[in-house]
């Protein structure tokens, strides 16, 4: 009981403290940090990330947010930095350099070559007059009075505090962008199912080039090219005004040469379907994979409201067995 | 205010060598301050708790200032404590030692240590100290602990500096650090009072504290006394001085185990400090005689366990 109630009352120390750590940095938080927005969000490059040790570990943290959140970012170790990898640092880029002590001999190492690039550079540093600190453009103070562990056995507070700015300007840089949840769905193509078909269709659907559609008239020669150059195993048919009038699969041709043998020179009205299921371009992908479900077939038709044809989507597009992008507006 | 750089790391709070007749033991400081010098980041004179300022009188604070400051020779920075049980006592005391230290013409790092609660309460404390800094041109740094107050046996409201009125302190720039015993509580609100002055140092004034949640400012020592080099590495490790090029396979377990050691150090001293430490430096030779002012209680047993446990260990 007694083990129980200290190894409780530790826990709730570490969590104090490093709450603590965190609590204390907003109170710093100055215009240093402002610059340091206005200085990423004016950068054409990359937000390049670097530090040693567990502050590297916690840069590349930072990296994996601000790539998720619409800010393209890259880890940068400071001891591959000097074998060769300051070759992706461009001027147009803004490295981040994470060191606690600002003393970290492998980060003030590559310090002069970035300068010498013309890249700006931001600090995380507990210490305000360190030389990191003090080499960069920008020093945002993350400077904690206590570690969590014991002996500095492992850094804890300052790790947890430099995270925790990371996030601070990982989501000041969303709301300047006006990063909106399409943009995270773009970022997030591996999501979850739910949040993949929670989606309209037109924003998932294949457009353009990637649409398989011949216009009547047209041979079914034609329609087995088109459908052979999109690998979506149907095409859609078309008239002039691009509205849908029918549309003809793989069955349907292979359904046709059993029955005339030369099927390849006759016109596609045919062999099509003519009232084949389609789908308005604003309702919901999860919309489109019921249709699909319960009509047994695996592509549909994307359709304004006049009928045109905007798009097609395919079903293992959309439950994770092909690609799935999301479309630009 | 004289430019002076508060240390980051070990502040030895050393023991004040005295012979059996009570005056100072210049040679034992002279040995105590080269076991200490090199390993130490700063060192605090006539401290409260192990330097025996309570009990030291005036004669052998000034006398004590003068060798310090002639053997020292701004290698590390001095702290030296200023408080008297009235704050008339204080002033003069204060008066006193300036004298002292502009005699001696120190060009180191210096700071006046205070304990206001020691003979003031908190009402009042900004006026008061905005007067004591006009009076001296070295900064000051107070010294926060509870058990210190209540030594006094006076029925104070109050045995800690109040938040509010920390950080109302904190605005005058000649207090530059907090030396802090209390609660781990205390700790954070303190931390967060502080929060405006960024240059603003809080040294853990508990080693067991230190040694389980380090202040990143650094650490008031009684130990180092006799382990000067082990509490230097300690110290270094849990304020992550360390460059990760300088650690040794086994950087880890040396310094779980030098952390072990200290830690079961100060279990064996924390109960008479000051009496087990100087038995135990007149027992290695550094000290004549561990010979302490009245203040200072003396334990039952006659015996220190201090010696043979870091002959033992192989602690320095």
């Amino acid at each position: 009981m007694k083990k129980s109630f200290q190894v409780i009352k530790q826990a709730r120390e570490v969590l104090e403290i490093e709450a603590q750590g965190i609590l204390n940095l907003v109170e710093r938080i100055g215009p240093e940090f402002e610059q340091a927005v206005e200085m990423i969000l004016a950068s054409k490059g990359r937000v390049i990330l670097t530090g040693m040790g567990k502050s590297g570990i916690i840069g590349r943290k930072i990296a994996a947010t601000l790539n998720s959140t619409g800010t393209p970012s890259l880890f940068l170790h400071p001891a591959e930095a000097i074998h060769g990898d300051l070759g992706m640092v461009t001027a147009d880029d803004v490295v981040i350099a994470i060191s606690n002590s600002g003393y970290t001999k492998e980060v003030i190492t590559i310090l002069p070559t970035l300068k010498s690039l013309g890249t700006r550079m931001i600090a995380f540093t507990g210490d305000s007059d360190s030389p990191v600190a003090r080499k960069s453009d920008v020093s945002i103070d993350v400077k904690v009075d206590r570690e969590a562990c014991p002996l500095g056995l492992a850094p804890t507070t300052s790790t947890t505090a430099a995270l925790a700015m990371g996030d601070a300007l990982a989501v000041v840089l969303v709301n300047r962008r006006r990063f909106n949840r399409k943009d995270f769905r773009r970022f997030h193509p591996g999501g979850s199912l739910g949040d993949r078909l929670s989606v309209k269709v037109k924003e998932v659907m294949l457009m353009g080039e990637q649409i398989p559609m011949v216009a009547l008239g047209q041979t079914i020669e034609e329609a087995l090219i088109e459908i052979n150059r999109t690998k979506l195993g149907a095409s859609l048919v078309v008239d002039d005004g691009l509205v849908l009038q029918g549309i003809v699969t793989d069955g349907d041709i292979r359904r046709s040469l059993l029955r005339w043998k030369d099927v390849i020179g006759l016109n596609v009205e045919t062999v099509m379907s003519t009232s084949p299921k389609m789908i308005d371009e604003e309702k919901k992908a999860v919309d489109a994979v019921a249709v699909m479900e319960h009509n047994a077939i695996t592509v549909l038709p994307v359709v304004d409201k006049r009928k045109r044809v905007r798009g097609i989507v395919h079903l293992h597009g959309l439950l994770g067995g092909k690609e799935f992008r999301i479309n630009e507006t | 205010m004289k430019p002076s750089l508060l240390p980051r790391g070990l502040v030895v709070d050393l023991i004040t060598p005295l012979n059996e007749s009570g005056a100072i033991d210049d040679e034992g400081l002279g040995a105590l301050l080269a076991r200490v010098l090199p390993h130490a980041d700063g060192i605090l004179l006539a401290g409260p708790r192990m330097g025996e300022g309570r009990g030291l009188g005036l004669q052998s604070k000034r006398e004590l200032l003068k060798k310090v400051c002639t053997a020292v020779q701004a290698r590390v920075p001095i702290f030296f404590w200023i408080s008297e049980p009235s704050l008339r006592g204080t002033k003069e005391l204060l008066g006193s030692l300036m004298e002292v230290l502009e005699s001696t013409g120190y060009a180191g790092s210096f700071f006046w240590v205070d304990s206001p609660l020691f003979y003031h309460s908190n009402r009042g404390l900004h006026s008061h100290y905005r007067a004591l800094c006009a009076s001296t041109s070295y900064p000051l740094v107070l010294y926060n602990d509870a058990s210190l107050v209540n030594l006094l046996g006076r029925q104070l409201k109050r045995g800690n500096i109040r938040t509010g009125i920390l950080k109302e302190l904190s605005n005058i720039q000649e207090i530059t650090a907090l030396i802090f015993r209390g609660s781990l509580a205390r700790a954070n609100n303190y931390q967060r009072a502080l929060n405006q002055r960024p240059d603003f140092k809080i040294y853990d004034g508990d080693e067991a504290r230190f040694l389980e949640h380090p202040s990143l400012s650094g650490v008031l020592s009684a130990g180092a006394n006799i382990a000067p080099r082990f509490w230097s590495r300690i110290t270094k490790a849990s304020l992550g001085m360390v460059q990760e090029g300088e650690k040794e396979p086994d950087y880890a377990s040396q310094i779980l185990e030098m952390g072990q050691l200290l830690g079961d150090l100060n279990a064996l001293y924390e109960r008479s400090p000051v009496w087990m430490i100087k038995k135990a430096l007149s027992e290695l030779g550094v000290i004549r005689s561990p010979a302490c002012t009245a203040v200072t209680q003396s334990p039952q047993r006659e015996d220190s366990p201090l010696a043979a446990f870091i002959s033992k260990h192989s602690i320095d």
